[in-house]
């Protein structure tokens, strides 16, 4: 069924209709939230913060300004930069790539030769570039749905995610060849 | 981690080589690249526990959001309205008086029932199988429409002392097991009857009252329950089909479906149903097989220990969630209340195991009262909650359709005679050999249940403001005490 048939009845009211789009995004915004945190606990913490604000405020959810997902992924994501803001954690939302080793970060990544690879290349980038190209491969969000959510064009997205590829490129495959032979 | 699909990744390579096409020439190392990429992504899979219970928490503040948005009317006052599970029209007509035949109000209701619309074209009907063509012929809407109109608990007024003065009978003494002892059926003890248990002999008991009685109004209003007083839906139209083609039931006169039962076709954790259209109620219950599967040997028996029972808070918030999920609203009643067995008939020590099932009772709201039952105990919509699957599983919910009247009420002097007897459940010897006094303390005023079978033999339920005291039962007492004694407050509605 539609989505937008659950919308439009949670903002009448019938607020029992939110449990499928939960059930639909549940898995989503979880690994959305963990992408950019790395910590499995606050991710839960964030991914309840993030569905109890969306229920409250789903009645001002516009249909005509955007995609239902890309407003809760909007939402999302004002969460965790608020999180950190809060927290007033001494590495920020950017310098999660910089966390040494034993960090949560490798932890989460099971220790993944590829994670350890693809994190050398990926703080080389800016935070925007980073931030895209997770969203692009590991969440497999469409360009469209990158630029609502960062409000910016889907042009400069585009640009952003091939300018990024190809800067990391280089260090991500010689890097993955070098642990392969030894 | 999962590589990405074909498509999937034919898509990204499309897009970089859109924007930058001189990539395309090393399209496998691209490709290659993409996909270690993915691949790296790091578990990111939501635990599935933690995605359960947020998912309570969501539907527990959903059901929290309804109470808090209750209506401020919280007395229904049924003027000729209409309650049924298929329609939804509400037809108001004048105050009206107090008619002695149910069948009369239950033509009325008939007739309009068969006048109602469906609110919403869109609105699927009750029977699957109706095009949208033939809706408007059908009496019926969304169930979640009917809901929203739907009141559990209906009041008509009456006039005062409309039900006049009801004589109990002889009988009513079989209707508690406690009426030998003096908690029901408000009966005169002859020699034929047994001694109240310990006492020795013809020994009657005053319950003496010292303090002061709360406050209460001259008027108060008594409800009495109306027989009968569910609609019916029309289904004039689908009578025909229910004969699977083999009888042809338009044949036969006047039909119609008195109850529904149901049965949900699912693996696991299922339920079974009976909607009844005569007495209003919707019996739901766990399909037992589903919820505990053969199982054999000592391992399967694993009761629940008295120490590991959850909190009372838990254990409503799974029955609020089990109401929300079935979209089942919680106007009408009051604060819920977990019936625990073991605190209503004071065992000692505590027993050692609790049930795996326990109820949640979400008593009536009549008026501006809480309605229990005349063994003191909450009175109303009744939620299942299994303790181990931690989810309800089951419910039972009538209608309650209503007349009220207004009586005068007892004065303080009246009250105190007739507690000092026993109350409504009085036990009396007219020669007793002796007499015994036992002290009442901390009165209540509660909406009581009241069922009795008057003079012609007929069940007659009330709702009746009473006041309840508590007996202070002495130390080493050898012989049984009520733990209560009932008051019901309405002069001249009882009489024996």
């Amino acid at each position: 069924m539609d989505e937008s048939i659950f919308i439009k009845n949670c903002q009448r009211g019938n607020l029992e209709d939110f449990s499928p789009l939960y059930e639909k995004y549940a898995q989503k915004i979880f690994a959305f939230v963990l992408h950019k945190t790395f910590d499995r606990e606050t991710a839960e913490d964030l991914t309840s913060q993030i569905f109890l604000k969306t229920l409250e405020k789903i009645e001002s959810y516009n249909f005509q300004k955007s995609q239902f997902s890309t407003w809760l992924y909007s939402i999302a994501r004002n969460c965790v930069i608020d999180h950190f803001r809060t927290q007033h954690f001494e590495k920020n939302i950017d310098d999660i790539w910089d966390l040494n080793s034993g960090d949560d970060a490798r932890k989460c990544a099971e220790k993944s030769l590829n994670f350890e690879s693809l994190q050398k290349s990926m703080k080389k980038l800016k935070p925007a570039q980073r931030e895209i190209l997770t969203m692009r491969f590991w969440q497999d969000l469409s360009y469209a749905e990158i630029a609502e959510i960062t409000d910016q064009s889907e042009a400069n997205v585009r640009m952003i995610v091939s300018r990024s590829v190809r800067a990391m490129k280089k260090d991500f495959l010689a890097f993955l060849l070098f642990s392969l032979i030894f | 981690m999962k590589k990405p699909s074909p498509q999937s990744l034919e898509k990204m390579l499309d897009e970089l080589f859109e924007i930058m096409p001189e990539l395309k020439k090393n399209k496998s190392d691209w490709k290659n690249f993409i996909v270690k990429f993915i691949e790296s992504r790091p578990n990111d899979k939501i635990d599935a526990k933690f995605k359960r219970a947020l998912h309570e928490e969501i539907l527990g503040k959903i059901a929290q959001q309804k109470s808090a948005e209750k209506p401020s009317r919280r007395k229904n006052l049924w003027i000729g309205s209409l309650w049924f599970l298929g329609g939804a029209a509400v037809t108001a007509v004048a105050v009206v008086p107090m008619l002695d035949s149910p069948e009369i109000l239950e033509m009325q209701k008939t007739e309009t029932v068969a006048d109602a619309t469906p609110i919403s074209a869109k609105n699927p009907a009750i029977f699957s199988g109706e095009s949208e063509e033939n809706l408007d012929e059908v009496a019926a809407v969304s169930l979640e429409k009917t809901m929203e109109n739907l009141a559990v608990v209906n009041i008509a007024e009456s006039a005062d002392n409309a039900f006049g003065t009801v004589k109990k009978t002889a009988s009513n003494a079989g209707i508690s097991s406690d009426a030998a002892y003096g908690r029901g059926g408000g009966m005169r003890m002859e020699s034929s009857i047994a001694p109240m248990p310990g006492l020795g002999g013809r020994t009657n008991v005053d319950y003496i009252f010292d303090g002061e009685l709360p406050d209460f109004a001259e008027k108060i209003n008594v409800f009495k329950k109306m027989s009968d007083a569910t609609v019916r839906p029309s289904f004039k139209n689908q009578i025909e089909k229910l004969g699977m083609g083999r009888v042809d039931l338009t044949t036969f006169e006047n039909l119609e479906i008195q109850n529904v039962s149901l049965a949900e076709n699912v693996d696991e954790l299922g339920f079974f149903m009976n909607v009844d259209f005569q007495t209003g109620s919707i019996d739901i219950n766990a399909n037992y097989e589903q919820w505990h599967p053969p199982c054999f040997g000592e391992a399967c028996y694993q009761p629940i220990p008295m120490s590991e029972l959850p909190e009372d808070r838990t254990i409503i918030r799974w029955a609020e969630i089990f109401l929300a999920e079935h979209k089942v609203s919680t106007e009408n009643f009051g604060k819920p209340i977990i019936q625990k067995y073991w605190e209503h008939l004071k065992t000692s020590p505590l027993p050692e195991y609790v049930p795996e099932t326990m109820r949640v009772v979400f008593p009536y709201l009549i008026g501006d009262d809480t309605a229990i039952s005349q063994w003191g105990e909450p009175f109303g919509m009744n939620v299942q909650v299994n303790l181990k699957k931690e989810r309800g599983s089951g419910l039972y919910l009538a209608s309650l359709n209503l007349q009220s009247s207004r009586y005068t009420a007892l004065s303080n002097e009246e009250v105190l005679e007739m507690a000092k007897t026993g109350g409504s459940d009085g036990v009396r010897y007219s020669n007793p050999q002796k007499t015994i006094e036992i002290k009442l303390i901390n009165p209540e005023i509660k909406l009581t249940q009241i069922t009795i079978w008057n003079d012609t033999g007929k069940m007659v339920e009330f709702f009746v403001p009473t006041l309840i005291f508590k007996t202070e039962i002495p130390e080493n007492t050898q012989f049984y005490v009520p733990q209560q004694i009932v008051v019901p407050l309405a002069k001249d509605l009882f009489a024996n």
